[in-house]
């Protein structure tokens, strides 16, 4: 009996112990959705943490030996991805003056200072989900401001005439330069 | 007090001024033509309105002003600095009409940055930006770089004797060449001599990381023209840090440290004489500050346990002093992780690294090495003077493109510099305490702002005050003319106000 109730006793202890670290790794097995305000505000409570990033993906991908950047922003920063070469083939557009990026999910772990990527503050994805595909950005021009530009256009050449045909006129009674 | 300026001196400063214009109206020819070849049709017509509105401001001001009378030095320095105003003015229309932009005082910050090889930036959404109006920012931080008055001294001015005072109103005293316009030329050659193996080393690198051939190439100029003016700027919000790669961090760091060396030390090694690298008391200087500066940053950020091993403390501690020490300011941190993260020691290792800055006459800013070693040298002259009899004779002497001695003049000049750095430093601090920022992030950004570096502790953006956006715009003017042209343009508009008649 008295073996039992030790037994027990310990097997209490032991699961007290082990709490704070089942709390950690539920934490961990369990994405956080975070924005990236909160990555770079908040990056030592959330070092090393699983999270779920939002955002549009931005640039180009960069394909490396064993995986590729690719660089994801939701509007305030954007942050450096690092993902499998299999979860690459997921983005097709990205982010640029003619297009708006796939908004993508990446689940993966939070680094801080990441020490296999020299220090960089990134975030290695498990996975990428493509949430909404990208779409391209219009950019018309209001005839307002080709009219405008066009007045600007014919005063500026206008007076550089009138300048050149006077500056050669005051050269041409001047000795040249050394 | 001031005599008003007369017609005829509004006249000399007002047709320089025009011609400093129509150098940079010239400038748009890139963005145009990079806009017609990306088909941005957009841009193109940004570009056209600000090619016109430039061209015709320009060519009114130089007709207005058109005189036979020779520049004296007060029309060189007036000229050094109203015309960056005027250009910066100009300069801004097609970024605020690329949408960009909040207001038009960001996009004229954005010039005075880029111009000033300053690097802080305003833009909103510089991930969506188009190729040309990513070219214009970058081609103003690298002509911003060799300087304005250079630009219209290379190709526009005629008059020699007022082109050296022109010259030196932009805050250079260096003649690599006798004429002033050999001088100017020989500074765009060196420069784009540069460029192009530059360019081409960062356009094979952005190749070996993934990039695509054109964007590799785009990149590649682009940030080594940023690279080069110790400017900062770059296509991607990210800054460096959006490369993700030791390669270019490397070549990055050889390039801002090569442009923030003094031209003539460019010549004077192109021209056989190696020796002066290492003789020179700015290189010496440099040398020494940097050193000494990245020792205490590393131990401060080491202390705090900020990077996990050797290689992320380099890459990040050493790295970013070095893009502060030579004004640069490229990251590869987010704004918000030095306020955050790096701890008051290395803070102010940056602090001081941002205020002594690179070398006299280069692309880069701060009150210079030459200067902090002409103070050190009388420092030590001066203590040897206590240790030895009164009837001792001293001499110091140090090398600068030949062996000189130290002079009174020099050391007055260098100190009443450093001086106003400093107070220039302390009162733009102020201005961003007062605004409601932490003192040592206010100062960070003040260091930044007077030195011309671009670093940013996350003070920096469209959301602050209007009036601390207008104090940082005056920093950078007057930290990249080094005062003198800025005193005489207050004290010339002043006179003009409420001068006697003379």
């Amino acid at each position: 009996m008295r073996g039992f109730r030790l037994a027990a006793l310990l097997a209490a202890a032991a699961c007290l112990a082990a709490a704070p670290d089942a709390a950690l790794a539920a934490d961990l097995m369990s994405p956080n959705a975070v924005s990236s305000s909160q990555l770079v505000e908040e990056a030592k409570r959330l070092d090393g943490a699983s999270i779920s990033f939002e955002g549009e993906v931005i640039g180009e991908a960069m394909p490396r030996r064993d995986g590729a950047w690719i660089n994801v922003s939701d509007g305030a920063y954007a942050i450096g991805v690092w993902l499998p070469a299999s979860e690459l083939g997921k983005v097709r557009r990205f982010g640029s003056y003619r297009w708006k990026g796939d908004r993508l999910r990446v689940v993966g772990s939070f680094n801080r200072a990441c020490p296999e990527h020299g220090g960089d503050l990134d975030i290695h994805a498990r996975s990428v989900e493509v949430l909404e595909p990208g779409s391209p950005i219009e950019h018309g021009v209001p005839r307002e401001r080709i009219a405008a530009a066009a007045l600007l256009l014919a005063a500026g050449s206008l007076s550089f005439l009138l300048w050149r045909k006077r500056s050669r006129n005051s050269d041409e009674s001047r000795p040249a330069r050394d | 007090m001031l005599d008003r300026p007369r017609a005829g001196d509004w006249k000399i400063v007002c047709a320089y001024t025009g011609k400093a214009l129509i150098g940079v109206g010239a400038l748009h020819a890139l963005p145009l033509a990079t806009a017609l070849a990306c088909a941005e049709w957009a841009s193109l017509v940004d570009f056209l309105a600000g090619l016109g509105a430039t061209m015709a401001a320009g060519c009114a001001m130089a007709l207005l002003g058109k005189t036979e009378r020779k520049p004296s030095w007060m029309h060189g320095m007036v000229t050094g600095g109203i015309s960056w105003l005027a250009v910066m003015v100009m300069a801004a229309i097609p970024y605020w009409l690329s949408g960009h932009y909040l207001s038009y005082l960001d996009a004229m910050f954005d010039v005075m940055s880029g111009f000033t090889t300053t690097g802080l930036t305003l833009v909103q959404d510089l991930d969506h930006l188009s190729v040309s109006l990513n070219m214009w920012r970058h081609l103003l931080t690298f002509v911003g770089g060799q300087g304005v008055i250079v630009l219209a001294l290379s190709f526009l001015v005629k008059d020699s004797a007022g082109g050296y005072k022109l010259y030196v109103g932009e805050g250079k005293d260096e003649r690599l060449f006798p004429s002033v316009f050999h001088t100017a030329k020989a500074i765009w050659k060196i420069s784009l001599v540069y460029l192009g193996v530059g360019a081409a080393a960062l356009w094979l690198a952005g190749l070996s990381i993934g990039l695509g051939p054109a964007r590799a190439f785009l990149h590649g100029l682009w940030i080594y023209m940023a690279a080069w003016s110790t400017g900062g700027f770059a296509p991607m919000s990210q800054n460096i840090l959006y490369y993700h790669s030791g390669l270019y961090e490397a070549l990055t760091l050889v390039f801002f440290i090569v442009g923030s060396f003094n031209f003539a030390l460019h010549h004077a090694v192109w021209s056989g004489n190696r020796r002066e690298i290492y003789r020179n008391i700015e290189t010496v200087s440099f040398a020494t500050t940097m050193s000494l500066l990245a020792l205490l940053g590393c131990r401060g950020l080491q202390r705090l346990g900020v990077y996990p091993d050797a290689v992320s403390l380099f890459r990040k501690g050493f790295y970013h002093l070095a893009s502060a020490h030579t004004t640069t300011g490229y990251m590869t941190l987010y704004p918000r992780q030095l306020a955050l993260e790096w701890g008051d020691l290395a803070l102010l290792a940056m602090i001081a690294a941002m205020l002594v800055g690179g070398s006299a006459c280069s692309t880069a800013g701060g009150f210079k090495g030459l200067r902090v070693g002409i103070i050190w040298k009388a420092v030590v002259q001066d203590t040897r003077r206590l240790l030895k009899p009164s009837s001792a004779v001293f001499t110091q002497g140090f090398h600068y493109h030949g062996e000189r001695s130290l002079g009174e003049q020099q050391l007055r000049s260098a100190a009443l510099i450093v001086i106003m750095y400093v107070a220039m430093f302390a009162l733009i601090a102020m201005a961003g305490t007062a605004c409601g920022y932490p003192f040592l992030d206010a100062a960070f950004e003040a260091a930044s702002v007077t030195g011309n570096v671009g670093l940013s502790i996350g003070v920096t953006s469209a959301a602050m005050p209007a009036p601390l956006k207008l104090v940082y715009i005056l920093g950078m003017w007057a930290g990249r003319l080094e005062f003198m042209a800025v005193l005489a343009t207050i004290a010339f508009v002043a006179a003009a106000l409420r001068g006697k008649r003379r």
